[in-house]
């Protein structure tokens, strides 16, 4: 692998800022196509309630109306059915019930039935005028609720009442681990359903031809999940949907489930007209995938060394309606930074009356690690060691064994943990009176997936990239300083585009932290055969046998051409280069991530500042450093706010009292400081130039962090996030 | 012979057997291995929610992944991420 590198490594400019600076970005909502009209969702005002009847008929007659959809409108389909989106699978049935309820209501928000009009006004008009008869059933908020004898059930068709799904992993001998410890603390710590909170809502526009084709334009984070999710549910081939994917103002995973894209195209089917569908705010809080809340309870006991003898943990999850809680990752996350001989784990996945929980930045880890970093700051202070030099005395390295059962192959859990502790921030006094620090480690998986890319090489010597991966963090550039550093040309020279779902190869989403490493893979491929090819075309132009390549020059036989003068030769030697490639890739590196943070609390009012923050993260390869101090600080940002204020409030009938960002409370640039980064380079060897993804481990450090920030501040241990200013004055 | 791992939760079907010896060139032929020694064991191991690790690695060729006989074999939840 080499380690000196003309491009990666530097900061160009991003390909698409023009764009986004000057509001020429094309997202969904800023869609408009002939003939289009817009439509509106009614969504339930209870949480659990049984569906008797649903009326149309006096919504149907009002004037600009064109069409109404409820379940009914989906094609039959087998209850068992399982939708296989090659990163997981749902069932089909799971999938449509949170789309357009049948049966059942099971949260407030939950879409009934949806409106096609002349205007979104009419629409909503409309869907006001659609009757439901609804009998109101008891509704549970929280797993341990859920998880009690003689909670209100959710579904039937599950085994263990609420409970979808049991994780257990199991190693070495729990028993004799505790026996051995000289200091064991055990902490049990609750966690709030919280949003992603970007800023674009859901939009969908749809538009069923009379051929049969469907074209989708949407804010997504994988068009080809989109694609195949909505062909599942409209059950439709795949070859008949085409997703275009439009610019996407954040997601954080909130955007890989669909919910609007098959209602767009029932309605669509119905009227012959494109149908755009808008989510507001309040229908983002309600009726789309949250994290879930969560209990977790964590032992962990250490000898007198320092050194962790056994450790123990117990996590329930809210799946929200629908199985899913994020509790696997939670489960393999909760003490995978350290190498430890005997655990126990159990995670419970339990369905609850709150939207169906999907994806956030790694998703289920920050609310195990809040338990673990919690409990070992504890233990720290009880044998009067730094809490890093404990961790230090623990961390996982090559070769340590997961709880789950996978060693970990190279990761820089050491290098972070020394990088924090050697940081000036850690060295550095606190400012003043009810101050207080806190550290904090957490680790995320990153994923491979599949993903394509083609190169086409201009007769000006310039690149165009074609690629399916949605830019949520500047992967245009990411991907397209790959490509240069291949061809031994400026980032600037590749013009990336991301296309619709027919123009490129399958491409999985832009999730897992995978699309520098999986897309970038498969962009490192195109380029290299872009090489081989020009290589050839050389030898043909000088009539060599071989051809060498180096920093962007063609040499052979004492003669030499750069990239640009040869591309300009291409259509005398043979036509154009163009070259493609899929990957389906091995070789993922996890990534650990570590926060400082200082916090200083007013004992009046409970209200926390927060002082200063240092996030510290094993990037493998920085491709671009900005991108990824970018990342860090964004997901540092979101897991402070997690920490501190955000949380769905719920009434006890089931209804959000907060779903309006002036009353769901994230971090504002006023709120944070500057959060400084330091950025750790321990190359991922299944990488070409030793990439790791880095979008998400940075979210799992900070609610622990800010935890023990707090108790050097206040005297406090919370057992509660958000740790807001009723929680630390114990209101 | 490479080692496939049982989830906790599956070595009720094993009778306690936390790992085991199998067999195979690849993961569909071990499991075949193991479903002739526990019968209705591979419904369990083959769902849509676990993922196979080959050597500490997920691989997503899942049955058809290559093994060598020192192997490791693992059932794990699978992941993507956000």
């Amino acid at each position: 692998m080499s380690t000196t590198y003309n491009v990666i490594g530097t900061r160009p400019i991003r390909h698409d800022g023009a764009d986004k600076v000057t509001g020429r970005a094309l997202y969904g909502a800023d869609l408009q196509l002939a003939r289009m009209i817009h439509g509106a969702i009614l969504r339930s005002p209870h949480a659990h309630a049984r569906i008797l009847r649903i009326d149309t008929s006096k919504a149907e007659a009002l004037p600009g109306v064109f069409a109404v959809v409820t379940a009914a409108d989906f094609p039959p389909a087998p209850a068992d059915k399982i939708v296989d989106f090659g990163e997981g699978d749902t069932l089909l049935s799971s999938l449509r019930g949170n789309i357009l309820a049948s049966g059942k209501v099971l949260y407030s928000g939950h879409a009934v039935a949806a409106v096609a009009a002349v205007n979104a006004h009419v629409a909503a008009e409309a869907a006001a005028l659609i009757e439901v008869d609804y009998e109101p059933l008891p509704c549970v908020l929280t797993a341990p609720e859920a998880m009690a004898p003689g909670a209100p059930i959710l579904h039937d068709d599950l085994p263990n009442g609420n409970v979808a799904e049991l994780i257990r992993y199991e190693m070495g001998d729990l028993a004799a681990g505790f026996a051995e410890a000289t200091v064991i603390v055990e902490r049990e710590l609750d966690t709030a359903t919280v949003h992603q909170g970007y800023i674009e809502p859901q939009n969908a526009t749809a538009f069923w031809s009379s051929d049969g084709r469907i074209h989708i334009w949407c804010s997504t984070q994988g068009s080809f999940v989109a694609r195949d999710a909505s062909a599942a549910v409209l059950d439709v081939p795949v070859s008949q949907v085409k997703v275009t994917p439009m610019e996407i103002g954040g997601g954080f995973g909130g955007k890989i489930n669909v919910y609007l894209e098959p209602v767009a195209a029932l309605l669509s089917k119905k009227v012959g007209r494109p149908v755009k569908l808008v989510m507001s705010r309040r229908d983002v809080f309600t009726g789309t995938g949250p994290t879930p809340g969560s209990r977790v309870r964590v032992k962990i006991g250490v000898n007198d060394a320092g050194k962790i003898t056994a450790a123990q943990a117990w996590l329930a999850y809210e799946a929200g309606a629908y199985p899913g809680a994020m509790v696997g990752p939670g489960a393999m996350t909760v003490f995978a930074c350290y190498e430890i001989e005997n655990v126990l784990i159990e995670g419970f996945d339990v369905v609850v009356n709150k939207p169906s929980t999907s994806a956030y930045r790694a998703p289920g880890a920050p609310n195990s690690a809040l338990a673990t970093e919690t409990v070992l700051d504890e233990i720290a202070e009880k044998l009067g060691l730094d809490p890093l030099d404990l961790r230090l005395r623990n961390a996982a390295k090559e070769g340590t064994r997961r709880a789950d059962g996978p060693r970990y192959k190279r990761i820089g859990c050491i290098e972070v943990l020394e990088a924090m502790k050697a940081s000036p921030h850690y060295n550095a006094p606190l400012p003043g009176p009810n101050c207080g620090r806190g550290v904090a480690i957490g680790f995320w998986f990153n994923a491979g997936l599949p993903s394509s890319a083609t190169l086409s090489v201009n007769a000006d010597g310039t690149v165009n990239l074609i690629e399916g991966s949605t830019d949520i963090g500047g992967s245009r550039t990411s991907l397209s300083m790959q490509a240069a550093e291949v061809l031994g040309l400026r980032a600037e020279d590749i013009h990336p585009t991301i296309v619709d779902t027919d123009s490129v190869g399958y491409t999985g989403v832009t999730g897992g932290s995978r699309t520098t490493f999986s897309t970038g893979l498969a962009v490192h491929d195109a380029a290299q055969m872009v090489v081989e090819q020009m290589k050839a075309r050389a030898a043909r132009l000088w009539a060599v046998d071989e051809v060498a390549f180096s920093n962007g020059t063609f040499s052979g036989n004492g003669q030499s051409l750069t990239f640009a003068e040869l591309a300009a030769q291409l259509g005398a030697t043979g036509g154009p280069v163009s070259c493609s490639a899929t990957v389906n890739p091995k070789g993922v590196g996890g990534s650990i991530a570590g926060l400082i943070i200082d916090v200083q609390v007013d004992p009046e009012t409970g209200k926390t500042d927060v002082l200063r923050a240092t996030s510290v993260q094993d990037a493998g390869k920085a491709i671009h450093p900005a991108y990824v101090e970018g990342q860090m600080q964004g997901g540092t940002a979101q897991g402070i706010g997690w920490a501190l204020n955000e949380e769905y409030f719920m009434d006890a009938a089931g209804d959000m009292r907060n779903g309006s960002y002036l009353d769901y409370r994230m971090p504002t640039a006023l709120d944070l400081p500057m959060i400084e980064t330091i950025i750790v380079e321990v190359p991922n060897p299944g990488h070409p130039f030793g990439v790791r993804g880095v979008g998400e481990a940075n979210i799992v450090p900070p609610l622990a962090a800010v935890a023990n920030a707090l108790y050097r501040a206040t005297g406090k241990r919370l057992n509660r996030v958000p740790m807001n200013p009723a929680t630390i004055l114990g209101l | 012979m490479a080692t496939v791992f049982f989830p906790t939760l599956v070595r009720q079907q094993t009778g306690g057997l936390a790992q085991i010896e199998v067999s195979g060139a690849t993961v569909g032929e071990l499991i075949i291995g193991i479903e002739a020694r526990f019968p209705g064991i591979s419904k369990h191991l083959l769902r849509p929610n676990l993922a196979i690790s080959v050597d500490d690695e997920v691989t997503p060729l899942g049955v058809l992944e290559p093994v060598r006989p020192d192997s490791e074999v693992h059932f794990i939840a699978a992941i993507s991420g956000g």
